[in-house]
């Protein structure tokens, strides 16, 4: 009826137009497809760099959340500092905890305006690229500046081999 | 069952019931392999800078979330997805099958594991989620080719000789020779 040879020819064929169609299958998926906020496809850390570059470094909260919030995203603390457009913030980051989708960010920002200089710890949790959920814990820094701060002393976060 | 490896060796086949099996195997090693040259080449596509087919989902629940931002995090997901990506042109253009199948069981089965153990989705054991039927699929070919992993079954088996490098080349050779007896 048929050889293996053919058979195998056929097999090769249909292999190749299954990828094409596993590969369009998964590019137009509606989970993903047509998202073009500039987290997605990101890592869970970059997503919320790009958000607190936004936030914090260009002062653009309202844009921030317009570019990495989702419609049914969560600000526990809405009152929290930082929550509105400003003038770029000036925010020496001290640590980063990451674990999966969750990210914790331990930050220093310097005094602005009538706001003085803060020890913030912003949590987030993100989603395909998104941020879904955010808390924030402040409290002003015990020194004129955050260099100056008590939270400033550096410590051993691992990241690279102890001297010695 | 009769399912042949012999793909090249004029065998003429049948309609009957082993032919319909066979045909189902083969409807599983191509569909495995579309899957994972699919999934192997859109992570890779970003390592060059280019962009994915489409975004790596990173899980739902947190067990999940953990063990696959670590993987990409350190870098063996790119591994897992060359292995993905080389496995799957094997299976798609028949070549070197076993050896594909037998390196894709442990990333079949961390697919299977994520989808079904850290994700807490119980229900997906009887669904038709590729993420499940990829370890079925593994499991079910690498039986119909079990004839290929006998010789390292063996529970006694003595250490080889230098001599046996020459029987390298043997891995080209015709299908309907014995496996590994090429140039004895």
């Amino acid at each position: 009826m048929i050889s293996d040879k053919r058979l195998n020819n056929i097999s090769v064929a249909l292999g190749l137009l299954l990828t094409a169609y596993v590969a369009q299958d998964l590019h137009f998926n509606p989970r993903w497809y047509g998202d073009k906020g500039p987290g997605v496809g990101k890592m869970p850390r970059e997503v919320v760099a790009g958000y607190m570059d936004t936030a914090y470094g260009r002062g653009q909260v309202a844009q921030a959340a317009k570019l990495y919030y989702t419609r049914k995203t969560i600000d526990v603390t809405p009152d929290a500092p930082y929550r509105s457009d400003s003038a770029p913030l000036k925010s020496t980051v001290r640590q980063v905890v990451a674990e999966g989708l969750n990210v914790v960010v331990h930050h220093c920002v310097e005094a602005s305006g009538a706001t003085a200089a803060q020890e913030v710890v912003d949590m987030f949790r993100t989603s395909n690229g998104r941020i879904v959920w955010r808390k924030t814990i402040a409290q002003p820094v015990n020194g004129p500046n955050c260099a100056a701060s008590g939270l400033a002393r550096p410590v051993d976060l691992g990241l690279k081999p102890a001297p010695g | 069952m009769a399912v042949t490896t012999r793909a090249v060796a004029g065998t003429t086949n049948k309609l009957d019931i082993w032919f319909l099996g066979k045909l189902v195997l083969i409807f599983f090693r191509i569909m495995l392999g579309a899957w994972m040259i699919v999934s192997g080449t859109s992570h890779l596509l970003t390592v060059f800078g280019f962009t994915p087919v489409f975004p790596q989902p990173l899980g739902n629940l947190h067990p999940s979330n953990v063990m696959l931002v670590a993987l990409l995090e350190v870098g063996l997901f790119d591994i897992v997805k060359t292995i993905e990506l080389v496995v799957g042109l094997c299976l798609v253009f028949n070549i070197f099958v076993p050896l594909a199948l037998a390196a894709a069981l442990p990333v079949s089965y961390m697919v299977f594991h994520n989808s079904i153990a850290l994700n807490m989705r119980y229900d997906r054991l009887f669904s038709t989620y590729m993420a499940v039927w990829c370890l079925y699929m593994n499991i079910i070919l690498l039986l119909a080719y079990i004839r290929y992993y006998l010789p390292m079954l063996r529970m006694r088996a003595p250490m080889g000789r230098l001599e046996d490098f020459k029987m390298l080349p043997s891995i080209f050779s015709d299908p309907d020779q014995e496996p590994g007896k090429g140039l004895r």
